[in-house]
């Protein structure tokens, strides 16, 4: 490889004069004496230079290109720059069209560089200092149902690793919430949780109870509920925790206040059990969580079993007794890679009168919504006693954290457990997004069809 | 009807006529000579001090990240210029700060270094700045606030204040070393970078300003932060802590520019920022050295004081320690450097191909099991594909000539001098500095041979006699042995054509007839599809001088 030596002086000088590169910098260099001088300080210990890879210095770059001295005075390269004239004319229409757009992406720009620093920023994990707090809080729900309030939280109360929070949120639809959540051990082996909540809902969707009810006898009630109670958790880590715990459960169906038409103007009176009868229960349970997965926010291979059991005592005369559960077993295994998964879930909820209680309330039977719905179904669209759901999705990495989903789906419910059919049983397929932000927390954007239409889904789950 | 054919007219017309009327406006208020052929674009006039003012950093994210890529998909005007290319139209505006010879001027953001007249190896180890090391003691004077690396603001024994960022947990010298070839290069370059230097330090070595420490005006940072933040910290066998110590700038801190506006407030900045040559060019350095995080807030704008209250703006590029294998908590992330953060043409393959697409950062075997050097490689490595961390506008307005000219400077470095930027690192690990060694030298001849077949590498054109004598690059740094060149000879005087071949870098010009007096020469590589250099010729006299150059 042919490598640069220096040049001697003289051959240097005549290169510099007869090189034009270095005529406009000679007039200026003319005017400034001083510039001159420093150059010429800089030339003199020239002898220093490296060898460049670029051949024999025939060419010589024009000393004002180097040194530290050059004069604050002098020519611009170019004018002033501007989007070429025709650019703009080609352009203007296209801007005022689409100005609405670039309003709107300005002012998330702006939105998102306020909140940014406050909720985005990195921070240091320190030990949470103490101390009370009021923040805004968002209740997550159906688009109508997403309601805002103020949170007040308190955190080591009484102690490093305990939590308080109260908030309260209101909807546009009216539906009213508000929690109390006291936490102790927060991030210990041991913890306790006491919990109270109140869920005032007044466009809660019934549409008849069993596998073959109608789309068309869509109706709503109002339904109150009011619940407190007291767990104690073992174990840490929410993917391998045993919960005990007990409380209270009341809820209080009466005539809905928004959306129509209501569930007395659809159902003939007597034929929905409990249709204005409150009722209140006692219960007591276990639940848990127990995973072997290889990653817990976007696991491809492992498996998964939840656990909810519970005993319900009414309590009052009238009031049912109950046993409640919920299964569901998870299992994912990998595509010849980590980045593509397929994935499969499987729940099995009901709620079973004990003794002398033959029905039970319909707002208490195992209903298709949260984590139990159907895809390609309205929420709460199916109710019964029992319900069965089975989906298997494939999964495939697009973005960091973000993935595609194709999904098949069948689910199902029945008043006893031998009623249930698989021919009976509602399917939908469709796809969508999935965003893992934790490990108990995910974001779904679905799109599912089922013989019902397409339905959509956007849901903060703690799961799948 | 009528109203409707006016409306549009307006929409049409009245833009242009706003930004000529703005134009003319600003053109007569200031009036600095304009030079073509000049070597330094005088941009350090005296001005007041602009405002402290940066783009919002979360914003600015949302921007280059989302809604700059989404807008690109739907710039239909940009579409209707693509269809039209074939008819002469123009679809990516050249850079506008380019002199006559296709050179960047010198300016407060750029001084022409290694490509103009190679950098001494002890020059080059040096930097910016004279001083190597902040002496110990150290007094902590500041936590340090934004990035991700844990850190603090020190005042040294001799009174210097220096940023301290140590290296992530169980990576010592990752961040640091890349941090401190990457400076070593790009400063050589010539851009503007603050003086960092890779560090050790013990706990003896550190101590809190007595202020901090009572929290006295306002901060307070205790020994227990101090452990908290030391916790985080790389160390050595020694138990000292590895970090990277930068030198604060002179001047007044004004903020981060923004690639897609002027400085409010600097009336030197005339150029948009996406529009300057050596942001553009920028992209083939980043690409050499994998320095994956070049957000508008690695830039920083310093005002610096000359006289009576005058100054000027010095634009420095910072913070170039996420680079090479390196990221400020570890090893980069596989896919850093080949795809943005939200990349939408790949996220579209994978989408569609239902996940089975590999993508070259999976091909990649980028894990060299060097804890110093983290994740880094060179055969996967294309220089043309190189993508960081967001969509840089500057990167996305690169044209070939501006390629070309990046590869210039990435070619300009020989293997001696990336050895020493290497060396400068004291890596404790042999291996580090040999793996890295080899792989900027692979990587920079994968540079030069991209874009110098794309633009044809022939450079430095000057006149000695009666003689046009110029450099094939490609030859002179042995990418390529000695070849022949095709001329496109077209003289003003009659506007005749003719056609030579050269079996060497030299053009006899004695056999032109004396009565011409201007030639225009199309050279090209013979047998090359490369797009030609463009070289005017003007005689004075009896002599023929350069007056104007364009590569591609």
């Amino acid at each position: 490889m042919p490598q640069a030596g220096c040049g001697t002086y003289p051959r240097k000088v005549i290169s510099h004069l007869f090189n034009p590169y270095n005529w406009g910098d000679a007039i200026d260099l003319a005017r400034r004496p001083l510039i001159l001088f420093l150059l010429f300080c800089l030339w003199s210990i020239g002898s220093a230079r490296a060898d460049g890879r670029f051949g024999t210095p025939d060419w010589v770059a024009p000393d004002s290109l180097h040194g530290n001295a050059f004069a604050l005075d002098g020519p611009r390269v170019a004018p002033r720059d501007h989007e070429r004239g025709w650019e703009t004319a080609l352009r203007a229409p296209f801007r005022v069209v689409t100005l609405p757009v670039r309003l709107l992406a300005s002012g998330l720009e702006m939105g998102i560089g306020f909140l940014g620093p406050r909720y985005l920023d990195p921070k240091v994990k320190a030990p949470p200092r103490g101390g009370f707090k009021l923040t805004p809080n968002i209740a997550y729900g159906a688009p109508k149902d997403m309601g805002i309030g103020p949170a007040l939280s308190w955190s080591g109360l009484p102690e490093v690793d305990a939590h308080f929070k109260l908030a309260g949120s209101w909807s546009a639809s009216d539906r009213r919430r508000a929690s109390l959540n006291a936490e102790l051990g927060e991030r210990r082996p041991l913890a306790l949780q006491l919990r109270a909540t109140y869920d005032y809902e007044p466009n809660r969707r019934y549409f008849g109870i069993g596998n073959d009810t109608q789309e068309s006898q869509r109706s709503y009630f109002l339904l109150e509920r009011v619940s407190a109670d007291a767990t104690v958790r073992l174990g840490a880590s929410p993917l391998r925790q045993l919960r005990l715990g007990g409380g209270s459960s009341s809820m209080s169906p009466r005539r809905g206040t928004q959306d129509s038409p209501f569930l007395e103007d659809v159902f003939a009176p007597g034929i929905t059990p409990f249709e204005r009868e409150a009722t209140g229960a006692l219960w007591y349970g276990v639940s848990g969580d127990l995973a072997a997965l290889d990653q817990g926010r976007d696991p491809s291979r492992g498996l998964h079993a939840r656990v909810d059991l519970r005993r319900a005592m009414g309590m009052e005369g009238d009031d049912p007794d109950f046993d409640q559960w919920r299964l569901e077993g998870r299992a994912y295994l990998p595509v010849f890679a980590k980045r593509r998964v397929i994935a499969l879930r499987a729940v099995y909820a009901g709620v079973e009168p004990k003794g002398d209680s033959p029905t039970l309330p319909f707002y208490r039977l195992a209903a298709s919504e949260g984590g139990n719905r159907f895809a390609g179904f309205a929420s709460e669209r199916f109710r019964d006693r029992q319900l069965l759901l089975g989906r298997l999705e494939y999964r495939w990495a697009i973005l960091y954290r973000l993935n595609a989903i194709a999904l098949y789906e069948l689910g199902e419910v029945a008043p006893h457990k031998r009623a249930f059919r698989l021919k009976s049983a509602h399917r939908s397929y469709g796809g969508g997004l999935r965003f893992g932000l934790n490990e108990t927390r995910t974001l779904r954007c679905e799109l599912a069809r089922s013989d019902e239409g397409l339905h959509a889904v956007v849901a903060l789950r703690g799961d799948f | 009807m009528r109203r409707a054919w006016l409306c549009l007219v307006w929409c049409i017309l009245g833009p242009a006529c706003v930004n000529a009327t703005m134009s003319i406006a600003q053109a007569a208020a200031v009036d600095p000579k304009i030079d073509e052929r000049t070597w330094v674009d005088h941009d350090r006039r005296p001005i007041p001090q602009p405002a402290e003012w940066e783009p919002s950093f979360w914003g600015q994210q949302f921007r280059q990240g989302f809604s700059d890529p989404v807008a690109h998909i739907f710039d239909i005007p940009d579409k209707l210029l693509w269809f039209t290319q074939g008819l002469g139209a123009r679809r990516h505006r050249e850079a506008v700060n380019v002199n006559a010879f296709d050179e960047v001027p010198r300016s407060s953001w750029f001084t022409n270094r290694n490509h103009m007249r190679a950098v001494p190896i002890a020059q080059l180890r040096q930097g910016p700045d004279s001083v190597l090391q902040p002496a110990k003691p150290w007094t902590i004077k500041k936590a340090k606030q934004g990035g991700r690396n844990a850190g603090f603001q020190i005042k040294d024994a001799d009174g210097k204040r220096w940023l301290v960022k140590l290296d992530a947990r169980g990576h010592a010298q990752l961040s640091s070393g890349a941090d401190m070839i990457s400076r070593t290069l790009i400063h050589a370059s010539g851009y503007n970078v603050p003086h960092n230097e890779p560090v050790r330090f013990s706990r003896a070595d550190l101590s809190i300003d007595p202020e901090l420490l009572s929290g006295a005006k306002g901060d307070k940072f205790t020994e227990a932060d101090l452990e908290s933040v030391l916790v985080r910290g790389a160390v050595f066998p020694d138990g000292r802590y590895s970090a990277t110590a930068s030198l604060f700038l002179s001047g007044k801190v004004l903020g981060a520019p923004s690639m897609n506006r002027l400085r409010p407030g600097d009336s030197n900045d005339w150029y948009t920022h996406r529009h300057r040559r050596e942001l553009r060019g920028l992209f083939v350095v980043c690409a050499w050295l994998n320095d994956w995080d070049t957000k508008d807030h690695q830039f920083l704008d310093i005002f610096t004081e000359t006289r009576d209250s005058l100054g000027h703006v010095e634009h420095y590029m910072l913070d170039v320690g996420a680079s090479l294998g390196a990221a400020a908590m570890g090893p980069k992330d596989p896919w850093s450097g080949f795809e943005h953060a939200i990349d939408f043409p790949w996220t579209a393959r994978r989408l569609l191909t239902l996940g089975f697409v590999q993508e070259p950062w999976r091909r990649a075997n980028q894990n060299t099991g060097i804890p110093s050097v983290g994740n880094f490689e060179s055969k996967e490595f294309q220089p043309g594909s190189f993508r960081p961390l967001l969509q840089q506008p500057a990167f996305r307005e690169l044209t070939d000539r501006d390629g070309y000219w990046g590869a210039k400077i990435v070619a300009s470095f020989s293997d001696a001098q990336i050895a020493a930027a290497v060396e400068a690192a004291h890596y404790d690990d042999p291996r580090a500095s040999e793996f890295l060694t080899r792989t900027l030298i692979e990587r920079r001849d994968k540079t030069a041979r991209y874009w110098f077949a794309r633009v044809a590498p022939l450079d430095f054109f000057a006149v000695e006699g009666s003689t046009l004598r110029f450099h094939d690059l490609a030859v002179d740094i042995g990418l390529e042995g000695a070849r022949a060149y095709d001329v496109e000879l077209k003289s003003t005087r009659g506007g005749t054509s003719q056609k030579l071949r050269l079996d060497g870098a030299e053009l006899p010009l004695g056999k032109f007839d004396k009565d011409t007096p201007r030639l225009e020469l199309e050279i090209r590589v013979a047998g090359n599809r490369a797009r030609a250099a463009y070289v005017e010729l003007t005689r004075t006299g009896s002599t023929w001088t350069v007056t104007r150059v364009r590569h591609g």
